[in-house]
């Protein structure tokens, strides 16, 4: 049993690349660069401080949420090493791979080289650990809730020398929460909410995940924010009881998706009859990179649907 | 305790934790309720409250479910310690549970195409359970005995092996990885009445068999020359025996994932209570583990409501000791 937990653990956070370690306060305190010097000191979600006297050129990214922030930012060309799981923007896959996402290959990263490492705390507390002490600069990202990922990208275009894009891009995300904020704000009540990891057994996304966050800044109640585990099992008796306004499943739930309504039991739910259970593309909700706010928008349209016709 | 008083009392045992099963839960469903729909059930529904439908249709047939997968593995557990002529064999320990895992996860990650999937299931389990019991049996049977320590060390191989080739299929799979994880931890959360009909033939056959052959059991003990006197012929008796042990093993791997230690603690705890004979061994360790895997059951989905502990850890945690205590106290004998 141990084992499985064991594995459990890692394939929970490798599958949903997210994190419930204690977050401590960012901060960024760039002192104006001037033209030609570049230096910049950073503190990272493990609450580590980095200093850059050069501008990065050889960044390498061991989480699918960093590769897509890289992108995002135009940093593509200087992206030289990503995980096996790095499938977003398709240019990705054509990097070097330096394994998978809790097991990365030290030697493999070793040999690229990188200037800067963007790796996720929790799961690769271990390799970060080692990549610092073989002197590489690590920037460890971990936001918790939506409000967060955007101080992320800054942060990171903060590092690798490309302020402008950053703004740019944090800019429209920005804007984009705050629409959702706006619209959501209209509606008289939160519907409840259910969000599927699992069916058999049946698991949900707790208080302290990113999921959790997103259903609620998009205008829901998730059923799971009561619960302190990241990834609880439910009772189906208690969702049958509850019976939420709206469901959703990653494409990463087990059963297919498109079956939910007809699953036994699930029959005596309110949504199997009114077509308001809705499948998630597990690599925008999972993902704390740029396409978080597109999966945000979807909920927030499908919580709300009278709200964003 | 003699056995004309434990057996009823086994029995009364088990219909007070199923009343008990059916009043506790993460909802809470009135008894008027669930008088109201039983009623509904017997005599064909209108439509179901949502506590109605909550009790009839969630909680009973899981209720119903643990105990068959219970009893399936204690009858296993007893009837693979009677083959092995050694206490310390049980599905979980010596890897049959492994084998209709290794089994159902290829169906799980290729099945897809497969027509009937609630038959193909158990069937695959079983025939995993069957080719890691039978493997076992080879490799620990020395001259006709089968040591504990040779048991275990033939357990442990056969066990990690496939455990390793469930972990390859999975690497290779990254896709459907995490799913058979959860699958694999063991768990009653979200079954239903279909999970009961898969399982219901496989435990009527598996353990009517097993029964039917409680006088080969009970020879068995006595060692290959002592049964030839008797004019039992084991060999025939054993590969029927191990295929039914595969049987229940599989079929209860394929509903409920893997659960360990039932097999274990249960016919033990009988068998010290009424001794080894198999006539009565059987049916007592049947309505045992069913009691053991309901109350276990109940502990799990009650505790940290709504959230569900898996019940594989709630029944480790009883069994895990108790193993070592059997260990330990039972080193001179079992060597």
């Amino acid at each position: 049993m141990k084992k499985y937990l064991g594995i459990l653990a890692r394939v929970l956070l490798l599958a949903l690349t997210l994190t419930g370690c204690d977050r401590p306060a960012s901060t960024a305190s760039a002192p104006d660069p001037g033209p030609e010097a570049f230096s910049v000191t950073l503190t990272d979600d493990a609450g580590q401080t980095l200093t850059l006297e050069e501008v990065p050129e050889r960044l390498l990214s061991l989480a699918p949420s960093n590769t897509e922030i890289l992108f995002a930012l135009g940093l593509g060309e200087r992206v030289i090493g990503v995980t096996d799981f790095c499938d977003f923007p398709e240019e990705a896959q054509e990097k070097d791979k330096v394994g998978g996402f809790a097991d990365p290959n030290i030697e493999k990263i070793l040999s690229l080289e990188p200037d800067l490492i963007v790796a996720v705390s929790g799961l690769q507390d271990p390799v970060v650990e080692r990549l610092r002490d073989e002197g590489f600069n690590v920037f460890v990202v971990n936001p918790t809730t939506v409000d967060e990922l955007p101080g992320v990208i800054r942060r990171i275009g903060r590092a690798a020398d490309v302020n402008d894009a950053a703004d740019e891009l944090v800019g429209g995300l920005e804007d984009r929460i705050a629409a959702v904020r706006e619209k959501v704000a209209e509606a008289t009540g939160a519907p409840s909410v259910f969000y599927e990891v699992y069916s058999e057994p049946l698991m949900t996304a707790g208080r302290t995940t990113l999921i959790n966050d997103v259903i609620s800044v998009a205008g829901g109640t998730s059923l799971g924010s009561e619960l302190d585990e990241a990834y609880p099992q439910f009772s189906l008796e208690t969702l049958i009881d509850q019976d939420p306004d709206v469901y959703f499943a990653s494409t990463g739930s087990m059963s297919d998706p498109k079956d939910i309504a007809e699953r036994d039991g699930w029959e005596a739910l309110s949504v199997s009859g009114n077509d308001r259970i809705h499948v998630i593309d597990e690599n925008i909700i999972n993902r704390s990179g740029p396409r978080l706010i597109d999966a945000l928008e979807q909920f927030a349209a499908l919580i709300h649907p009278d709200l964003f016709e | 305790m003699s056995k004309s008083v434990f057996i009823p009392a086994l029995g009364l045992a088990l219909l007070g934790a199923l009343v008990l099963a059916g009043a506790v839960g993460a909802v809470r469903v009135a008894p008027s309720e669930i008088i109201s729909a039983s009623t509904a059930w017997l005599f064909g529904a209108e439509s179901l409250s949502a506590s109605q439908f909550i009790w009839l249709k969630v909680r009973l047939p899981r209720i119903i479910l643990s105990a068959i997968v219970g009893a399936s593995l204690a009858i296993s557990g007893t009837a693979l310690q009677g083959l092995f002529r050694n206490p310390m064999a049980e599905p979980y320990i010596i890897g049959v549970s492994s084998g209709g895992a290794l089994g159902a996860t290829l169906v799980l990650m290729f099945g897809e195409g497969l027509m009937f999937l609630s038959l193909s299931l158990p069937v695959f389990a079983f025939l995993g359970a069957l080719a890691a019991t039978g493997l076992v049996y080879g490799l620990s049977r020395v001259d006709g005995r089968v040591s504990t320590t040779t048991l275990l060390l033939a357990g442990i191989a056969v066990s990690s092996f496939v455990s390793a080739l469930i972990s390859l299929l999975m690497a290779l799979n990254g896709e459907d990885l995490y799913s058979v994880f959860f699958w694999l931890m063991g768990s009653f959360s979200a079954r239903n009445w279909g999970h009961v009909q898969m399982i219901l033939p496989f435990f009527v056959i598996g353990s009517a068999t097993i029964f039917f052959y409680y006088r080969e059991l009970n020879v068995m003990l006595l060692g290959d020359d002592k049964a030839a006197h008797l004019g039992v012929d084991l060999e025939k008796a054993r590969p029927v025996l191990l295929g039914a042990t595969a049987l229940l093993a599989g079929a209860a791997v394929s509903v409920s994932g893997l659960i360990g230690f039932v097999g274990l603690i249960v016919p033990h705890i009988v068998r010290l209570i009424i001794g080894p004979d198999h006539k009565t061994l059987i049916p007592a360790a049947a309505l045992g583990g069913a009691l053991f895997m309901v109350v276990t059951d109940i502990i799990a989905r009650t505790v940290l409501s709504p959230t569900e502990i898996p019940i594989g850890i709630v029944t480790a945690l009883f069994g895990a000791p108790f193993f070592i205590y059997l260990l330990r106290t039972r080193r001179r004998t079992i060597g």
